[in-house]
């Protein structure tokens, strides 16, 4: 069994020594990307070889395989682990004028340690039968007495839902980001479970009023092929929270270059296409993300929300605070 | 004399290659776990305090509660299975001896994700009870739905090796009790229950060592154990440290409880040298089948009817992904790799099996119990020790001997060893209880013809346990299919098991589309399993 598995080896990789290929590690699952390798692939010769895991443990992986790891890119559906990434020096810079060009300023590290692929907004949505959007003009307002019992939201055990807090933590301090936590698990309708869906599924019902989900979940509500989903999808009302302030609290998912990649100029050529419109039209349509590309329109079912204030946070930010909002999280029981 | 002194040195020279070997093996299985806890053995880390000053003995009670509801349910319908089928004659008793079993084939975190679908908020019952008119409506993600599902997804493990302990080691001492007039309740709590403790100990243990290790079910629920706390701790807060004395925690948790039992069974030994008749099975009356019938249909029900015809239901809408190519290759993968793993643990289960079997003392007694930790540890934990583990003898090799690429990181053998390492407990104690079955005499017999050990065990000792050796196979073979954290991280590159299909699919909220490969995961299993049922009674 061993001899074998390692003459196969030797064979596989003697076969690819010869071939154009790039490694991914890849926590986004979506069929898009899949597509789009294979548009990638077809259009560069280019052979596309993909693990697909958890972002942790994608990035565990990476560090014990040290400058012998055969990826070449990373890809996360968060910020905070692409920084988690860099810090630990898993990943190099890249210099493309491409991208420089293409992807905003704020959605990429200013070494050019990662890119973002596609954005996201975390926002409040609430039962349009039941609750006045004006009440709740900001994050901070999801604290209120008011509400008490009539907030959901997903575990802290989620990445995004850290993401939020560490975009708290970094523009009110750590004690004032504690104090709203706290205030979020006073005003829980129940103690954190399921996904984005499932919290608005709880919304439509009524077992609260509002709650706090990713807006390409609510795109997939009202783009689903299940007559339920769609009905529970158009009894949202969406908020972008912070317009008058700071901004909503955005997220990306992004790529960077892993350190030891030994098909570099492919991985970066990689990138560069999944920025292209081309490429950006497709996570704009099918998955409802908001594409990073500026020539590129969001989807229809997304640009009836309108445009929105982002906040302006380096995203590096997300990364530093990330630890700490696990923290408090524990320490305020946000289960 | 010296000739004699000298023969008997090397005899037993001879006989401990047996431990030797089965030492060696056990440690190469240990070693990602080793690897865990020597990172455990740093300082006492703050997160480790701040863990224990927030959540940590939630997460602790919340484990025991599930542990201690889980063993009760699962047994409740394991044993009480088992029993009526074994000992009396209904309407459907053949029917039920085989679909009992059925819920088996499904993994827990599916049968999760298709109960909050029809029973969450906007389910087809949440429509259904809007269109009634009725406004208040419950929650379904909560602990008691844990409770309950995990049993169902459990309680087959019981059923199936209590259900062989029982007809294996019962008729003829109950046949004789009959005929001396006992009556069937006494029977049962005196003959039949006693003669197949450890049968039932051995799959209560393995019930209790997936509970424990369970993570994508309580999760998706919000009901935070023992798992969910090594994660935090070795991803969100970055500390493996912690995340390993975690795991040392639950893995102190399921020893104590069989050191528990072990005392408690004090030093009686239920081995019995069998001779199978068949069991006079007692007729029930109309209400008695009634009620019998009503009592197997619970577990079958909801445990295997409902999430498959929910599975069925949804595969039809995406029949179409059947047609791709990849999706064929998706099933050649998990195929052989859950084959290639379920034959190297059912090897090295035997190794492991007669050894013990044959020098019965306390070293080896304890050794397979260390073989068979990784169970009771999550499968992600498992994998991080195995990644670093193979990583540094890839970095050892590459550096002193120039070999270009990874030798053991990303290949399918690092895969089956992932599976081989977290499984073998399922194996080897399937092997066990097949050894304790057929007694030990005819090993003594063999070997008293002077026939070497191993001659015994492929002439006489394999042949006589075939049955469990086979049931042990196919048990580990759909476990490997359902298995998922360990497979998506030791996975090699473009490679998709129905497991990993399923998850991704449902993980990203599309759980419709996973039907269709959870279908898969049914129906690669149930020819297999069906098969053991018909011809290992």
């Amino acid at each position: 069994m061993f001899k074998k598995s390692i003459l196969s080896m030797l064979m596989a990789t003697a076969i690819f020594a010869n071939t154009q290929e790039v490694n991914i590690y890849s926590h986004r699952h979506y069929d898009t990307d899949k597509q789009l390798f294979k548009m990638f692939e077809e259009k560069t010769g280019i052979k596309v070889n993909v693990v697909h895991a958890k972002a942790d443990e994608l990035i565990k992986r990476l560090e014990s395989e040290g400058k012998n790891s055969p990826a070449d890119l990373l890809i996360t559906s968060d910020v905070a682990r692409l920084y988690l990434a860099q810090s630990k020096g898993l990943l190099q810079k890249v210099n493309s004028k491409v991208l420089d060009e293409i992807v905003p300023q704020n959605l990429r590290n200013k070494d050019g340690y990662w890119f973002a692929l596609t954005k996201r907004a975390r926002v409040i949505v609430y039962n349009k039968d039941i609750v006045d959007p004006t009440t709740i003009p900001t994050y901070e307002s999801l604290v209120q007495k008011e509400l008490k019992g009539k907030v959901l939201v997903r575990s802290s055990s989620n990445i995004y839902n850290q993401s939020l807090l560490s975009f708290m933590i970094a523009n009110m301090g750590e004690e004032k980001a504690k104090i709203w936590a706290q205030g979020m698990v006073n005003n829980f309708a129940r103690n954190p479970k399921g996904n984005d869906r499932d919290q608005m599924k709880a919304v439509a019902s009524q077992l609260g009023d509002v709650a706090i989900v990713n807006t390409y979940y609510l795109g997939k509500l009202l783009g689903s092929k299940k007559f339920s989903e769609v009905t529970v999808g158009k009894k949202m009302g969406i908020i972008f929270p912070n317009q008058k302030t700071n901004g909503t609290h955005i997220n990306i998912s992004g790529a960077g270059v892993v350190k030891y990649s030994k098909n570099k100029e492919n991985a970066v050529k990689l990138i560069e296409f999944l920025v292209s419109p081309e490429a950006q039209k497709l996570f704009a349509e099918a998955n409802y993300e908001y594409p990073i590309n500026k020539v590129v329109e969001p989807s229809k079912i997304i640009k009836a929300w309108g445009s929105f204030k982002e906040d302006s946070l380096p995203l590096e930010e997300l990364g530093i605070h990330n630890e700490k909002a696990v923290r408090i999280f524990n320490e305020v029981r946000w289960k | 004399m010296r000739f004699v002194g000298n023969s008997v040195k090397k005899l037993l020279n001879r006989l401990s290659h047996w431990i030797n070997l089965s030492t060696f093996i056990t440690l190469i299985l240990v070693a990602p776990i080793i690897v865990i806890v020597i990172n455990a053995l740093g300082t006492q880390s703050d997160t480790l305090i701040h863990l224990k000053e927030t959540v940590l003995s939630d997460y602790i009670i919340n484990t025991l509660i599930l542990l201690l509801t889980v063993s009760f349910l699962a047994l409740f319908f394991g044993v009480g299975g088992a029993y009526f089928v074994t000992f009396y004659d209904f309407k459907f008793s053949k029917f039920f001896g085989i679909v009992l079993v059925l819920p088996f084939l499904i993994p827990s975190y599916i049968l999760g994700f298709v109960y909050s679908d029809i029973f969450g908020f906007y389910g087809v019952v949440h429509l259904f009870v809007m269109d009634m008119g009725i406004k208040n409506y419950f929650d379904i993600l909560n602990m008691n739905s844990v409770i309950v599902i995990l049993s169902l997804a459990l309680y087959p493990y019981i059923y199936l090796i209590v259900k062989a302990s029982f007809s294996k080691n019962s008729s003829f001492l109950l046949n004789p009790a009959l005929s001396l007039g006992a009556g069937r309740l006494k029977i049962f709590y005196r003959v039949i229950l006693p003669l197949s403790r450890p049968a039932i100990i051995g799959a209560l243990s393995l019930v209790m060592m997936e509970t424990i290790s369970e993570y994508g079910l309580v999760k998706y629920y919000g009901v935070d154990t023992l798992s969910t706390a090594v994660f935090t701790a070795w991803f969100g807060l970055n500390d493996p440290n912690s995340a390993a004395y975690i795991s040392t925690i639950a893995m102190v948790m399921v020893f104590t409880i069989l050191i528990v039992e072990k005392l408690n069974r004090g030093s009686a030994k239920y081995k019995i040298e069998s001779i199978s008749a068949p069991i006079k099975k007692n007729k029930l009356s109309i209400i008695g089948q009634i009620g019998v019938i009503s009592f197997l249909a619970i577990p079958f029900i909801f445990g295997f009817m409902i999430p498959i015809i929910w599975i069925l239901f949804y595969s039809f809408e995406h029949y179409i992904l059947i047609i791709e190519n990849e999706f064929v290759i998706t099933v050649i993968n998990s195929f052989v790799a859950a084959f290639i793993s379920a034959f190297i643990i059912m090897s090295v289960a035997i190794l492991l099996g007669y050894t013990a079997r044959v020098f019965d003392n306390g070293y080896m007694k304890y050794l397979l119990k260390v073989a068979t930790l990784g169970y009771s540890i999550p499968g992600a934990v498992i994998a991080v020790g195995i990644i670093i583990l193979s990583s540094s003898i890839d970095n050892y090799f590459i550096e002193h001997f120039k070999i270009d690429g990874l030798l053991l990181g990303g290949t399918l053998f690092i895969l089956c060893f992932g599976y081989t390492a977290r499984f073998l407990a399922v194996g080897l104690n399937s092997v066990e209880s097949s050894f304790e079955k057929i007694g030990f005499g005819v090993n003594k017999a063999s070997r008293s013809l002077n026939k070497s050990l191993f001659q015994t065990l492929i002439k006489i000792d394999l042949p006589l346990i075939k049955g469990g050796v086979l049931a042990g196979f196919i048990l580990v073979f759909i476990d490997i299919l359902k298995e998922l954290p360990a497979t998506l991280i030791l996975r090699p590159f473009n490679y998709d098991t129905l497991a990993t299909k399923t998850y991704e699919l449902a993980s990203i909220e599309m759980v419709q589309e996973s039907s269709i490969y959870a279908l898969c995961i049914v129906v690669v299993s149930i020819i297999p399993i069906i098969f053991i049922l018909r011809n290992y009674k």
